[in-house]
């Protein structure tokens, strides 16, 4: 709109573009990671939910906008109580699952299909439990975190959540795949349009319109990979007796030679093209998350604030992601190495532990490490990038945002803990 | 200290205030604009609320907790601040009692865990053990019958009267040891030294056992132990524990990291310490009714030192093993009256040696 002497408002030219930061320093964060994993694993994981607390405290409070950080007002008492409540929940459902699956496979003899058809509502309420921890989840952290002392909340949607995840993904199933941009972006908007910070609606316009193109990019070469590595392990499997004479003309036809053989070519061949489709799709996937990052956020807007996300340097976060890879190989390798020697000397001095201890240790470690190489390294490149990609358009506008009374749950998580749901 | 500009966040909006922050006496004063008094804070409640690695700001509040912020990012002030307010890094400080709700909840979870395993878990195992209908049992018992005969190899061995020699002394146990139930005992022509008690009251005796055998008092022994697990119905039992140790032992380790690991290590150790109990139980079940039937049991001793090499259980550890140590178990069996004779005639053993033919 023009005013009076035709000049377009002042307006819209003022409004303040302010981008987030991440100052978090891997250095501080490995730190915390290596010595939370090791008080996690002494106190046989009950102190994760103080692990988590701290960690979100550092992540929230290194995340800046426009001079001012953000805040985690969440306790370790509250994760814990959450836990306990799921615990209990599910435990009590594991029992009624045992006595069910047991009755059915002795007694229930008459019915055809009875075990795989209780087998499928139960993945069905598993799966509906785990959309709602997700929900959950969200909520949680949204009534935990804090700007400029205003609050963020979710309304208590978490049973329609599991109602729209149950929906989308039949659908999702039944289009093969190509209706996922549509699930997508309808669960992206119910989560964000039920969001608020203070007494502010946040609202997500984002549509599967915005994320079809890429999504094809992504989807249609990874069916591809998946239909050749089928084709490959099929013949493999089925061993065709031409195309075994045309390689190795002298193989024979019985069970040991085909075997041999197929170990000898197809093998190597089948696990090459296994790995290779795996990381082609690896890859896609992951420049396609980024990319509906950018969309999703774009699309979204506090009142009348946009959020705006462009321009993620997707091709260094793949680096750092490789990075990280690497470096975990090169870890378990130090390990398997190092057991290695361990079991050469033990045979010959006589140590006190067997090679079992060993093993067991191993297993148990470095999984502890792989978490902390992959959060330091990967996890901090994500977040600054991230960070510096998304802004905030208007961001004085925020001065209008009012506090809102609820205050949220009282406990948190209990679900998505139990069912390993999240990272952070 | 003269007043120093600062920004100031009430709480209940999201407006930044710029402001001026004065130490008078013992209290932060931050005056706004118009010099209106926003906030009067008491310097021993000042805590910092950021990050203590942020070094660009001092953000600052009264007590923890969400509430009204104070940001000031001029180094001078921010030093003057540090020494000013001396409990800036105090954590939040406990409730008298505080610790109690975790003691009592930490502690009730705690007992509730290990009663669950030591106690519970293989109780309610055995209790539904013993009211599974036995025809539930044996279904459960020919399913798995197939998958056992293709794992160990070989066919069911009936040659002679070698069969008929191994039911009618496995009869005279039972009755010894008060089972009147379902008992087959079938043998299986495999190479391997072994013998199993499947649910619903089939036993498995594998030939390997009855060639390495010396003394027939030994192979009887083992088919008077897993007569033991059939009473017990220990192959059921397993199966329940297993299936409900898992279950608890994965909620309970939740993500934490190398969970999975730990759950199968935990599941390992919590059914090999089960099985332990019930192979004790089985070994005392043969002692007795070996005894009761007038047979010397020392052979069987004899033969578990030979079945296992004389190497114990080998690389596997005590701990993580499904059997007690054999020269506990020899121990414990030797330790058994030494009176009793063979338990079977020279003629009846030599019909089971040629059981397979």
């Amino acid at each position: 709109m023009l005013d009076a002497t035709g000049n377009a408002p002042e307006q819209a030219s003022e409004a303040r573009r302010e981008s987030f930061s991440f100052h978090g320093r891997r250095w501080t964060l490995f730190r915390m990671l290596v010595k939370y994993a090791f008080l996690n694993l002494i106190t046989l994981g009950i102190y994760r939910f103080w692990a988590k607390t701290h960690l979100r405290r550092y992540i929230w409070g290194s995340l800046e906008l426009d001079r001012d950080r953000f805040e985690y007002h969440g306790t370790a008492k509250e994760l814990f109580i959450g836990f306990l409540i799921a615990v209990a929940v599910l435990f009590g459902l594991s029992l009624v699952d045992t006595g069910i699956r047991e009755g059915i496979a002795f007694g229930g003899g008459g019915v055809p299909y009875l075990l795989e058809g209780y087998g499928l509502i139960y993945s069905l309420i598993l799966f509906s439990l785990f959309q709602f921890a997700v929900y959950r989840i969200w909520r949680y952290r949204a009534t935990r975190t804090a700007f400029r002392t205003i609050r963020f909340n979710m309304d208590r949607a978490a049973l329609g959540y599991v109602g729209e995840s149950l929906k989308w993904t039949f659908v999702t199933l039944l289009s093969l795949g190509f209706a996922y941009p549509y699930a997508q972006a309808a669960l992206a908007r119910y989560k964000l349009n039920r969001a608020t910070f203070g007494k502010t609606g946040v609202r997500c316009d984002l549509t599967a319109r915005d994320l079809y193109k890429r999504f094809l990019l992504f989807y249609v070469p990874s069916l591809l990979a998946y239909v050749a590595v089928i084709g490959v392990v099929g013949l493999a499997v089925l061993g065709i007796p031409e195309i075994r004479q045309a390689i190795e003309p002298e193989v024979g036809v019985t069970l040991p030679e085909v075997m041999s053989f197929d170990v000898a070519y197809l093998g190597p061949l089948m696990w090459g093209g296994i790995l290779t489709a795996f990381l082609i799709v690896m890859v896609l996937y992951f420049f396609y998350r980024l990319y509906s990052y950018e969309v999703t956020v774009s699309r979204t807007r506090i009142a009348d604030i946009p959020l705006v996300a462009s321009n993620v340097p997707k091709g260094r976060l793949l680096a750092m992601a490789a990075l990280s890879i690497v470096l975990t190989a090169l870890l378990i390798s130090g390990i398997g190495g190092g057991f290695a020697a361990l079991t050469a000397l033990s045979t010959s001095t006589a140590a006190v532990f067997s090679v079992w201890h060993y093993a067991i240790i191993g297993f148990v470690i470095s999984p502890l490490f792989i978490g902390v190489i992959w959060k330091t390294v990967f996890g901090v490149a994500l977040l600054q990038h991230l960070s510096a990609a998304t802004a905030v358009i208007g961001a004085d506008r925020l001065d209008a945002i009012v506090q809102a009374a609820d205050s949220g749950p009282t406990h948190g998580e209990g679900f998505a803990d139990a069912l390993d749901v999240g990272a952070f | 200290m003269a007043g120093a500009a600062a920004r100031y966040q009430d709480g209940q909006t999201a407006t930044v205030h710029d402001v001026c922050v004065t130490v008078t006496g013992d209290d932060l004063l931050i005056v706004g604009a118009e010099d209106t008094v926003l906030a009067r804070w008491p310097l021993a409640a000042v805590r910092r609320t950021g990050l203590a690695q942020d070094t660009s700001a001092l953000r600052l509040g009264l007590g923890h907790g969400p509430g009204a912020r104070l940001v000031v990012n001029d180094p001078a002030t921010i030093a003057v601040l540090n020494g000013r307010c001396p409990n800036l890094d105090r954590k939040p400080g406990k409730e008298p009692g505080w610790w109690k709700p975790y003691a009592i909840w930490g502690g009730a979870a705690a007992v509730s865990v290990v009663l669950l395993f030591t106690v519970i878990i293989p109780t309610f195992a055995r209790q539904a053990a013993h009211w599974m209908p036995v025809e539930w049992e044996r279904a459960l018992g020919e399913r798995v019958e197939p998958q056992v005969r293709r794992l160990m190899g070989g066919d069911y061995c009936g040659h002679g009267d070698g069969l008929q020699v191994l039911r009618g002394v496995g009869a005279q146990l039972a009755q010894a040891g008060g089972y009147d139930g379902p008992l087959e005992i079938r043998v299986l022509s495999s190479d391997t030294a072994n013998a199993m008690a499947l649910p619903g009251g089939r036993i498995l005796i594998l030939k390997g056992l009855i060639d390495k055998a010396d003394n027939p008092n030994g192979l009887i022994g083992v088919l008077a132990h897993e007569i033991g697990h059939v009473k017990e119905r220990h192959a059921l039992t397993g199966v329940m524990q297993s299936s409900v140790t898992a279950a608890l032992l994965s909620l309970l380790l939740g993500d934490v990291t190398g969970g999975t690991a730990l759950v199968i290590l935990g599941e390992t150790l919590t059914s090999a310490s089960y099985s332990r109990d019930m192979e004790r139980d089985a070994d005392q079940f043969a002692i007795e009714t070996m005894r009761e039937n007038g047979f010397d049991v020392q052979p069987l001793a004899t033969l578990l030192k030979k079945i296992t090499g004389g190497a114990d259980n080998g690389p596997i550890p005590q701990w993580l093993s499904t059997h007690p140590a054999t020269d506990a178990r020899a121990a414990r069996i030797d330790a058994a009256e030494r009176a009793g004779g063979a338990a079977l005639t020279p003629g009846q053993w030599k019909a089971v040696q040629t059981v397979c033919g």
